[in-house]
């Protein structure tokens, strides 16, 4: 169940309206909020539904007892944390990786000459488990470390963790932003209520005038990158990172917007990654709500225990970080050889840090916008070749679509091409619009200008430009594969 | 609280008004292109517009391979080639409705393989003649679930996508108006592949029996007709078989013919004949299908 | 050692790494008030306090820390330990 399908309106509208209207206190509203959070996900998953709830159990009585122990018997404390982490890794592990550590194993033994079985084992990866199950290691590590306090109320945790707008593909919420807004009752407000579903609307945009657009002819051409010359790759590979952009950025934007709705404040994904100058700001704009993850309970602490080694320490958590961001993604080489380059560029980025400040010092380049542009330029250039071996089924295939290029350029693939000419472009062009608008502050509102009547045509108009240009038959997101 | 319901109202009323205008002018587009074989083009015209004694029906393969002149010359009747790329036997069900609305054919051909597959392909590009084809808003009003309709009611959701399909049609070039399209000839060599895996949808199947049943109610020549092509799928060739037994309709089997397969130029690719392919594939299903037509004649008689 | 005069020190401390002519903490200092104390910083800012009150801090502790004035609590109990 999609967001952009009207099954999700009409589900939503039940959840609702009962929500505000009959639930008085916070405790009735949890636990609307939790049995309408565990029918959404049986809808995607109901075989997973045990697990979710056995392990979101597990990690409630975690929560407590780590507390408990935490000053009396510290060692004890780190040990239940430990439990949890791995806990945590082993479920994404064993749905997630497995069978590819298996395939991979047999494929190493098999290069030996040593005995090994060839049956590749079949496990079906539950939607959505690679977000939540972050978001029970987090709240765990956070309890450790003593920035938040454990739940006491199991309703309120399960609600946390099984929360329908983003179980199936993030936002990865904090425990220490989230569960205080559970601690209280949600009452209806006219500023949230339109400020949400401004947000849906925005998100409907992105995925269904951009990426939905764009998909079917990046899709022909990386199925079919052998038929194709360099410049159609090379559109490809700019329009394929657009289209990842507007798929899981809309995605994000419905999530968020879904619960600010219900008075519920969910953690920002995105915050106009094209307007970075380089690409260690480009990944504190991607996908913050996993990269923040990542950067406190992986880099932080790796970076913390190799304090020692000086700027190595650096280079050698920064490479780690990114490469784990990679995986997370999923089982194959292709994610992880993306995140060893976008570490490598990381790095790269991080020890050329002080000779560009200086040259920028020494050219007075700080307000030149001709510089700030191509800085940007380069930076999606870098990301658009990223997303090249992130779209690529195999390494394989990723060598086969970059050897396309010394074959020359000719003429563009041009099948189905007009839809992406009529379409997307002007669409890319009203996001660009937005995106340069916030981030130069110019007063060039749409959906939140301050006449009335401007807000409310825009409104009117975004509908109709959905309804007519948008990509409507529904399809999946991108992101619900990790 | 009385603000926010005042204000959605006129958002709904704004909506409603762009859709009314929208809708009108689309509609006038749709109900007056000119004779062109664009896509909406050719979809305008099989459904509203063309008359023929002899029908081709089909998707590609009707489009690229049935040159409508060579079998017209040899018939001695008149024929339209009514393919449209990507659409299945629903399509082809729905248009022969609509051409006995109009005129009555001697003779259908229809190029039935791949045409039952599950997947949806081009069918929803005939939304934009929902309230203006007869047999189109049949389909919709019968066969679609109540949201697919719900939908339908928004105009903007009727002609959504259809944007790009008008400009399209302004740009192609006036062409000839009975259908056919040549494709060019192949570039690199190309294997013949075999597969075995046949899907069958059960609403396509229903719409194939009733073309079967259309033609047999209107006593007009049914005749399926297999296209040579590189790729293709031994257990839909022996469904297709099976049919033309059980209801015994004439088959014109060019798939096994080696004439094809001895230059690679014949094919545009593993599916579809280039120009050339097409000239003798139309100059070979026209001899055999004269005869098919005197048999069935001199039977009536 | 006083917390006012670790206070002092990490004025100086702070200046140095951040390559800021001046730097006021307090109790309540957190990284988001200084603009050049992200996380690359911070783990330079650590290991030059380390290397100033001759200490080690665990990295559970330096975990926990949410502001200036966690800090200076370490240092003070690691200092008098010493």
């Amino acid at each position: 169940m999609v967001v952009n399908s009207i099954n999700f309106w009409l589900f939503f509208a039940i959840v609702l309206i009962p929500y505000f209207l009959f639930f008085k206190r916070k405790e009735g509203q949890n636990l609307w909020l939790l049995a309408a959070s565990y029918i959404f996900y049986g809808w995607a998953d109901w075989k997973i539904l045990p697990l979710l709830v056995a392990v979101t159990g597990v990690f409630y009585a975690l929560g407590l007892a780590i507390e408990r122990h935490n000053h009396s018997r510290p060692r004890l404390a780190s040990q239940l944390t430990t439990v949890g982490v791995v806990l945590g890794i082993g479920i994404l592990f064993y749905f997630k990786y497995f069978g590819f550590f298996v395939e991979e194993m047999s494929a190493l033994f098999a290069a030996f000459g040593l005995p090994h079985c060839s049956r590749t084992l079949n496990i079906v990866m539950p939607i959505g488990i690679s977000f939540f199950t972050f978001k029970l290691m987090g709240y765990v590590i956070e309890v450790h470390r003593e920035s938040i306090r454990p739940t006491r109320d199991v309703v309120e945790f399960a609600t946390f963790i099984a929360f329908f707008p983003t179980i199936l593909s993030g936002p990865i919420d904090r425990a220490s932003t989230f569960l205080p807004q559970l601690g209280q009752r949600r009452r209806f407000s006219e500023s949230d209520f339109t400020e949400g579903l401004k947000r849906v609307l925005w998100g409907m945009f992105l995925k269904m005038c951009i990426a939905d657009v764009i998909s079917p002819w990046t899709d022909a051409v990386f199925g079919n990158y052998a038929h194709h010359n360099a410049t159609t790759i090379l559109v490809a590979a700019v329009l394929y990172l657009l289209q990842l952009y507007t798929d899981f950025c809309g995605f994000s934007e419905m999530a968020i917007g879904v619960a600010q709705v219900m008075g519920l404040r969910v953690a920002e994904n995105f915050n106009r990654p094209f307007m970075a100058k380089n690409v260690a700001e480009y990944w504190r704009r991607w996908h913050i709500s996993l990269t923040t993850w990542i950067t406190d309970y992986v880099f932080m602490p790796l970076n913390v225990g190799l304090r020692h080694w000086g700027k190595w320490g650096l280079y050698v958590a920064t490479l780690v970080n990114l490469v784990v961001i990679g995986i997370w993604h999923g089982a194959n080489w292709t994610y992880f050889w993306f995140g060893v380059y976008h570490g490598l560029l990381l790095v790269a980025t991080t020890a050329l840090d002080k000779p560009r400040k200086r040259f920028e010092k020494r050219h007075r380049l700080k307000d030149n916008e001709l510089y700030a542009w191509s800085r940007r330029l380069l930076t999606f250039t870098l990301f658009a070749f990223g997303s090249v071996l992130f779209r690529s089924a195999s390494v394989h295939d990723f060598l086969g679509t970059l050897s396309r290029i010394p074959h020359g350029f000719g003429p563009l693939y041009s099948e189905e091409f007009s839809t992406i000419v009529v379409y997307a472009l002007p669409s890319i062009a009203i996001l660009f619009l937005r995106e340069w608008s916030a981030e130069y502050r110019r007063n060039v509102h749409f959906l939140h200008a301050r006449r009335t009547w401007v807000r409310l045509f825009s409104i009117a108009l975004l509908i109709c430009y959905i309804l007519y240009c948008g990509q409507l038959e529904g399809q999946s997101f991108i992101y619900f594969q990790f | 609280m009385k603000q926010l319901v005042l204000k959605s109202l006129a958002i709904l009323a704004l909506v409603a008004a762009i859709d009314f205008c929208v809708g009108a002018v689309s509609r006038f587009v749709c109900t007056h292109l000119s004779d062109k074989l664009s896509q909406i083009g050719t979809i305008q015209q099989t459904l509203l517009r063309k008359t023929g004694d002899v029908l081709v029906l089909g998707a590609s393969c009707a489009k690229y391979h049935y040159d409508p002149r060579i079998l017209s010359d040899s018939l001695g009747l008149s024929v339209q080639n009514c393919g449209v790329a990507g659409m299945n036997m629903i399509y082809s069900d729905l248009v022969m409705q609509a051409y006995l609305e109009r005129c009555h054919p001697h003779c259908v051909v229809i190029d039935v393989y791949g045409q039952l597959d599950p997947n949806e392909g081009r069918l929803s590009r005939i939304k934009p003649f929902y309230g203006i084809s007869r047999p189109v808003t049949a389909y919709f009003n019968s066969e679609v679930g109540w949201q697919q309709r719900l939908k339908l009611c928004s105009r903007l959701y009727r002609y959504n996508g259809t944007l790009d399909l008008f400009l399209r049609h302004l740009l192609n070039e006036p062409n000839t108006t009975n259908g056919f399209a040549a494709k060019p000839a192949l570039v690199s060599r190309m294997d013949t592949v075999v597969v075995s895996h046949l899907q069958l949808d059960t609403a396509k199947v229903r719409h194939f029996q009733n073309v079967v049943s259309l033609c047999r109610r209107h006593e007009i020549d049914l005749v399926m007709v297999l296209s040579p092509r590189r790729y293709h799928d031994i257990e839909q060739e022996a469904w297709i078989v099976e049919q033309s037994r059980r209801y015994g309709i004439p088959l014109i089997n060019e798939l096994h013919e080696s004439l094809y397969y001895s230059e690679d130029s014949l094919f545009f690719d593993d599916s579809h004949l280039s120009g050339r392919g097409a000239a003798l594939f139309s100059c070979r299903v026209a001899s055999q299908l004269k005869s098919f037509l005197s048999n069935s004649r001199k039977g009536t008689r | 050692m006083e917390r006012k005069e670790i206070i002092n020190q990490l004025n100086g401390i702070f200046a140095d790494v951040l390559d800021l002519d001046e730097v006021n903490l307090t109790g309540a200092t957190t990284a988001d008030d200084i603009e050049e104390w992200d996380s690359l910083s911070h783990i330079q800012l650590i290991v030059a306090v380390e290397d100033a009150f001759d200490i080690k801090f665990s990295s559970l502790e330096i975990m926990k820390w949410a502001n200036v004035g966690q800090m200076v609590d370490s240092i003070e109990r690691l200092t008098s330990q010493a």
